[in-house]
Parts: structure tokens; sequence; C-alpha cells
């Protein structure tokens, strides 16, 4: 059985290009290798923290839709918490269609 | 006081983390959440309200 995950990653906002690459690249090659195929993407770019976290007062938000079986989460769960450049994540269980745009992509902070 | 948000229950039960715009209007100016008889919600909503707006703060977006 498939249900619609999503996750909202914080990552560091100093990270260079090549890094940037690496991580997507990584990201890309964890979901191929578990046969998940990634729904919907989204950049919210970099923003304001209201707080911060391992004292980066900026970060850079990165959002993740995909449908997939209830063992994966657990999975991306582990990868992401071992990711140096990822600072804080959430994966949760996803009421929305697939390809809907979410409310954050067309606003300031 | 009982406070009038006038937005629809349809609008409300689409809620989510990602909509810091209306969730700001569950909080009063410290951050806190208002109380369900104040901001006059059935219980659903006002569970659903206070869980997504946990779920902003853990990502600080509110």
């Amino acid at each position: 059985m498939t249900n619609i995950y999503e996750t909202t990653m914080i990552v560091k906002p100093d990270l260079a290009n090549d890094q940037l690459k690496h991580l997507t690249s990584s990201l890309e090659g964890f979901f191929n290798d578990n046969n998940v195929v990634i729904g919907y993407k989204e950049d919210w770019g970099i923003k304001n923290l209201k707080f911060s976290i391992k004292k980066y007062y900026k970060g850079s938000f990165k959002f993740i839709r995909f449908s997939a079986d209830q063992t994966f989460p657990k999975k991306l769960d582990n990868f992401l918490k071992f990711n140096s450049d990822c600072l804080r994540y959430i994966i949760i269980k996803s009421d929305n269609e697939l390809l809907e745009p979410t409310p954050q992509i067309n606003k300031e902070n | 006081m009982k406070k009038n948000l006038n937005i629809s229950n349809e609008e409300l039960l689409k809620i989510d983390y990602k909509n810091t715009q209306i969730l700001k209007k569950f909080t009063n100016e410290n951050g806190k959440i208002i109380p369900q008889r104040v901001g006059n919600l059935s219980r659903t909503l006002h569970t659903k309200i206070t869980k997504s707006i946990k779920q902003a703060r853990f990502l600080s977006l509110l």
C-alpha cells in the first residue's frame, strides 16, 4: 500500500555549488535505490530563521513530495539524520495531492 | 471575548504547517496559541491547528 508523504528540509545556507549538487545527487540516488519516484519538488529559497539552529541564523528550505510504502519514511529518516548538511527536517503524511503547489512558493518569508 | 477571524471551515480543514500566514492569526502577539474558547473553533479544527503550529515552530517558520 502506498501513501503520499512530504519532507521539508533546512539545509545550510552557505553551501558551495558543488556541495549542493552532491547533496541533491545523493538524495536522488537514495530515492532511486529504493524505487521511489519524486513526485513534486520545490525550493523555498533562503529564509531568516526565527531562532538559531546550530549557530545558523539563515536556512535554505527544500520541499519534496513523493508516494511510497510505509517502510520508506523510516529509511529516509535514517538517511537525513546522519547528513551533516541538513540542519533540520520533518517527514509527515500528506493530505494534499501529489502535484499540488504549496502556499510558501509565492510569499516573502 | 470571542474572536471572529472570517475564515471558512473548508479552508481551515486544509490547513497545514506551510500556511504560516493563516496560522499566525491563531497566535497572540507573544506567539502563544489562543485558547479554543477564544478562537471559537470546534475541537477537531483546534487540535489540527495546534498540531500544525507546533510543526511550523519546529521548522522555525513561526
